[in-house]
């Protein structure tokens, strides 16, 4: 049987957040815009310079590793910041 | 076993550190001009174990260009039995992955780049072209990145040492949107948005899933699907007075993604970081939770080789979209899947990391000194599931398992270690 694309189902589907989800993701988001009024100079950097403050979810090299072991164990694709591997099928 | 010995030696060796330095707390800075990093990746559960060395190499110059390659080896055991395998066999799984990247200015600290990555494995291929940009705005306090990604995979199906078929071929593009802001001297936050379009083959040519009652078939699933997810993460930094201990940070994160299959899934996590003396340790608890796809069944009833929860259909397949037939109707496109990871579940993921700097080196010359700003990084921890995924992967925690020879029934995890070195270049 010739298989074509199957339509799309459930696009728009939304994120199921529940309300505690959707406080922390406003309010974060809040924080995010309010904090673009601060400017910190690049010699008042010394405590974001630390290699725990690096913004995301670790070291480069550690995100990509996770990023595959999340696509390995959960199925998950993404969320991550930028975790573009080189592909692969990490489907053990 | 063995992840007690490696949590004994994991607290020998920061409790001797601490000791051995007891004074003032090392800085851990970002190797901002270029850096090598070799990891040595360590992962067991039920099924499987797999080792995953890899190397990332970066430099950065002055006037902004950058180069970046890496290599990464999975060496794994035979395929898992939710991947189709029936037994458990040394390493005979080799993947191999190779990249590069080049960055180049364009105006004050905003970028272009572009990557190449390939990956080979005995029956999956796959080719990687990237290309990003990076907008440095208000003195590089907001960072914007755009970019996107193409992956072209060839998916096919050992049939023995020698026999190979091709089952078809995966395209999936990639767009991110990601925004870094710091927010104070001790806060930064970071958002971004990534949408991923497969389309083409995305079935496992080797699982097998129960159909319509008793009859196995490999799994149908759809060639088209849309991925969303929502990163967000905030790091925040406490200061101190002592030297011992100079901070704290504490990084909250979540990730939402949402697709189209149906699948949703939600992972907060939270991260502490604590220097002591000489050594920084960091804890991270994770939490996930899916909600299944729309075309997941555990229909079957009690069957014998099938775990609770695991996907099997007593109908035919699930009613998913519209096809066409070999005379060109239109028919409903009847989807079914084996894989326990489109179920319902969740997990817990706990790990515990050491970084240690070797300060101690600073005395041998400026070859010492340089190499005195590595990192060796030490953690491992464990990973606990639930329902389907964890009867699957998961190790028995308790002795009186009462699958515990097939699978795993109550509490059930796997283990995972990390060894890491990072030299500045």
């Amino acid at each position: 049987m010739a298989k074509s694309r199957p339509q799309f189902q459930r696009l728009g589907r939304a994120i199921p957040l529940t309300g505690s989800l959707a406080v922390f993701v406003s309010v974060s988001l809040s924080a995010l815009l309010l904090g673009g009024c601060t400017v910190v100079r690049p010699y008042q950097r010394e405590n974001l310079a630390e290699r725990c403050m690096a913004p995301g979810f670790g070291d480069k090299s550690e995100v990509k590793f996770r990023a595959h072991w999340e696509y390995s164990r959960h199925g998950t694709q993404g969320g991550f910041g930028d975790d573009a591997g080189g592909g692969g099928c990490g489907c053990n | 076993m063995q992840l007690n010995l490696v949590a004994s030696v994991f607290f020998a060796l920061g409790l001797l550190l601490t000791l051995a330095e007891p004074v003032r707390a090392e800085q851990l800075p970002q190797n901002v001009s270029g850096e090598a990093v070799f990891r040595g990746n360590y992962w067991r559960d039920r099924n499987t174990r797999v080792l995953n060395p890899t190397v990332d190499l970066r430099q950065q110059t002055a006037s902004g260009f950058g180069v970046s390659g890496s290599y990464g080896l999975d060496a794994i055991t035979s395929a898992s039995v939710a991947a189709g395998a029936t037994s458990d066999q040394p390493f005979t799984e080799l993947r191999h992955e190779v990249g590069f990247g080049l960055e180049v200015p364009v105006v004050g600290k905003s970028t272009i780049s572009g990557g190449y990555g390939y990956s080979t494995e005995s029956d999956y291929f796959s080719h990687t072209a990237s290309l990003r940009t990076k907008i440095s705005l208000f003195s590089d306090n907001t960072v914007l990145r755009f970019g996107g990604d193409y992956t072209h995979s060839s998916v096919g199906k050992r049939l023995g040492p020698t026999g190979y078929l091709n089952m078809g071929i995966l395209h999936e593009g990639h767009a991110i949107a990601a925004w870094t802001q710091v927010l104070s001297r001790t806060m930064v936050g970071s958002l971004s948005y990534e949408l991923f379009v497969l389309s083409g083959y995305q079935n496992n040519p080797y699982r097998p899933v129960f159909v319509a009652g008793e009859r196995r078939e490999f799994e149908n699933l759809p060639s088209m699907r849309l991925r969303h997810s929502v990163g967000l993460s905030g790091h925040k930094m406490f200061r101190f007075e002592g030297t011992l201990v100079p901070h704290l940070v504490l990084r909250p994160a979540l990730r939402l993604l949402v697709d189209s299959w149906g699948v949703t899934s939600v992972s907060p996590e939270f991260a502490l970081h604590l220097p002591i003396g000489p050594v920084e340790l960091r804890g991270l608890l994770g939490y996930f939770h899916q909600s299944e796809a729309s075309f997941y069944r555990s229909s079957c009833g009690e069957q014998p080789k099938v775990f609770p929860g695991a996907p099997c259909y007593a109908e035919r397949g699930v009613e998913f979209g519209s096809t066409t037939d070999s005379s060109g109707n239109v028919v409903p496109f009847m989807a079914y899947t084996s894989d326990p990871k489109l179920g319902t579940y969740s997990t817990v993921t706990t790990e515990l990391q050491i970084k240690w700097r070797m300060t101690v080196l600073s005395h041998l010359g400026p070859v010492g000194e340089r190499l005195s700003r590595s990192v060796i990084e030490l953690s491992g921890g464990m990973w606990f599931a639930q329902d389907a995924v964890g009867n699957q992967f998961g190790i028995p925690l308790v002795s009186n398992d009462t699958i515990g020879v097939a699978g795993c029934a109550a509490s059930c995890g796997a283990g995972f270690a990390h060894l890491g070195l990072y030299v500045p270049l």
